[in-house]
């Protein structure tokens, strides 16, 4: 079993430098612009603070992953070609993509450029991964967070590439890149414009010692005084029907793997991804060190379950499909 | 194993920022405001690529609200700049509003504490234009600013002078952090012993209860066994 390679968020170049330094084996990003899945004010890189971040990465032996990762605009696929060619002329060290048609550009135009399949791609069995592997010549594949630990490994035995899986973060009950949930009340979705349930649209309303969050003028939720808040997504939502009020399809929670980390190199993943490039320094620093800490310890056959709650959604932690426990 | 960050609560109320607030509270707003221009100034000179993220902020009133000391400042973002001011009440309305307890605030400034945590664990409030705040923290994140570092170095020759001043702050903030929480439990253990006592009497009516609501149950039960067996 080789060691897990911990692949780190960084939404900013101070993030960057944080996870580096933390011990992160690779970052990764995207520029400031709706070529990747996490366009949100404020985050991203311009071309100039990318190529200072491959500099500062390289020179500590980490690897800068670039997400390009949202599909191109019906009739406007510029900022997509030109976010590829960027990245092939500054060497990243591979590129996260989505699209078929970009993945097609990018094997025919820069043939050494390694390509990565986002998450967003949804490949949830051998057969797509295969498909990818012989048509764009993929090195990696980030898997959807729907997978069990034996489907995990079902795939493995039949890939010829290394696989990517979720082990911290934002937990997404949905199948990546084939959820829409977010744009039927605001309009956009991470797959066309790199948000799900973006700022634009969220409101949080104090009543009292109550904590209301709104989409879109929509309530999505309201938190009592003591209970630990999450953010408006639709499929975290507290909803009330035939007098009942419950969660439908999630509570807020964050995915934790710390403590499956044998089971997942077993399965033969090569790579753990930290979600949360939409979060602080603090958060990445937190997070980094401790996965750097219990994928040491995994190496050495030890399990070192981590609890993260104070930075998790909801204050709370799951393992999410890799065990499920509903089917 | 768990993984914690240091979170200061709004619970702690009774902490040497009361008595800080009662020190700051009647002094002159003018200098007050003339020293957050000052530093204002001093972070925008050193981290320009924050100033190119707020770009897109240009006009938008931030009021920040710390629960524990007695002013609250407005952070207006202009066209390049950005100006800091002790809120007034004829400022006018904000877009935005933060409120949490300052050393949290401070914190998050500082890239020591994770803002999203603060909120999920209720310590930070947030209102209004919520795509306009997320902006400010990205922006502010984006770069490494050591609040601290920032205060010596921009008063240029008076650095030592001040660093010594802000060691023996910090020292006697601490020493007196434990004093006041020392006082702060001998004078509410009673009442804390009194909360426990009532909580456990609360915990045995709540049993006995559910005890006697499972009584009740079993005796409807056999009741309406036997109302059916006599009409047979």
């Amino acid at each position: 079993m080789t060691k897990l390679e911990l692949v780190c968020p960084a939404g900013t170049p101070a993030a960057l430098r944080v996870a580096v330094d933390a011990g992160a084996d690779a970052v990764y990003m995207g520029f400031r612009d709706e070529t990747n899945a996490r366009n949100f004010p404020g985050l991203n890189f311009s071309v100039d603070e990318l190529s200072e971040a491959l500099d500062y990465a390289h020179a500590a032996g980490a690897k800068v992953l670039l997400a390009v990762n949202t599909y191109a605009a019906a009739g406007n696929s510029e900022p997509w070609i030109k976010a590829v060619d960027n990245a092939a002329k500054l060497n990243v060290d591979a590129i996260i993509m989505a699209d078929i048609g970009l993945l097609d550009y990018a094997h025919r135009t820069h043939p050494d450029l390694r390509l990565h399949l986002s998450v967003q791609a949804s490949a949830s069995n051998a057969v797509a991964i295969n498909h990818y592997t012989k048509e764009f010549n993929i090195r990696r594949v980030v898997l959807p967070r729907v997978l069990t630990v034996p489907e995990i490994r079902d795939i493995n035995s039949k890939i010829a590439i290394n696989t990517e899986v979720f082990a911290f973060g934002g937990m997404c009950p949905m199948a990546e890149g084939r959820c829409s949930m977010s744009s039927y009340i605001t309009g956009k979705s991470p797959n066309m414009n790199g948000v799900c349930s973006p700022a634009s649209h969220v409101t949080y309303i104090q009543q009292g010692h109550d904590l209301k969050t709104n989409l879109a003028d929509f309530t999505i939720n309201k938190f009592g005084p003591n209970e630990q808040a999450g953010y408006p997504t639709l499929c975290k939502g507290r909803f009330t029907a035939n007098e009942e009020t419950g969660y439908l399809f999630e509570e807020p929670t964050s995915l934790n793997a710390t403590g499956i980390l044998l089971e997942l190199m077993e399965a033969g993943v090569t790579a753990l991804k930290i979600e949360g490039r939409q979060r602080s320094k603090a958060y990445v620093r937190e997070v980094v060190q401790n996965f750097r800490a219990a994928i040491d310890a995994a190496e050495q056959g030890e399990r070192m379950v981590i609890e993260m709650d104070n930075l998790s959604e909801g204050g709370q932690n799951t393992t999410g499909a890799y065990n499920k426990k509903w089917m | 194993m768990s993984s914690k960050t240091e979170n200061h609560t709004a619970h702690e109320a009774f902490s040497p920022l009361l008595v800080a607030g009662m020190v700051i509270r009647p002094l002159p707003v003018a200098p007050l405001n003339r020293l957050l221009q000052h530093l204002t100034a001093h972070i925008q000179i050193n981290h320009p690529a924050i100033l190119e993220r707020l770009r897109p902020l240009n006009g938008k009133h931030f009021l920040i609200c710390p629960a524990d000391i007695p002013h609250e400042m407005r952070l207006i973002v202009g066209d390049g700049h950005v100006e800091c001011l002790i809120e007034d009440e004829f400022m006018g309305p904000v877009d935005v509003t933060i409120s949490g307890p300052f050393l949290s605030l401070m914190d998050m400034m500082d890239g020591k504490v994770d803002g999203d945590a603060l909120f999920f664990s209720r310590n930070l409030t947030v209102e209004g234009d919520t795509e306009a705040l997320l902006t400010l923290r990205n922006a502010m994140d984006s770069d490494d600013i050591d609040l601290r570092a920032e205060i010596l170095a921009s008063f240029g020759p008076l650095k030592s002078p001040l660093a010594a001043a802000l060691n023996i702050g910090e020292y006697l903030f601490h020493s007196l952090s434990r004093d006041m929480s020392s006082l702060s439990h001998a004078l509410t253990k009673p009442l804390s012993n009194r909360c426990d006592g009532l909580e456990q009497e609360n915990q045995g009516l709540h049993d006995k209860v559910a005890q006697l609501d499972k009584m009740l149950t079993k005796t409807q039960n056999r009741l309406q066994s036997l109302s059916r067996k006599t009409s047979l």
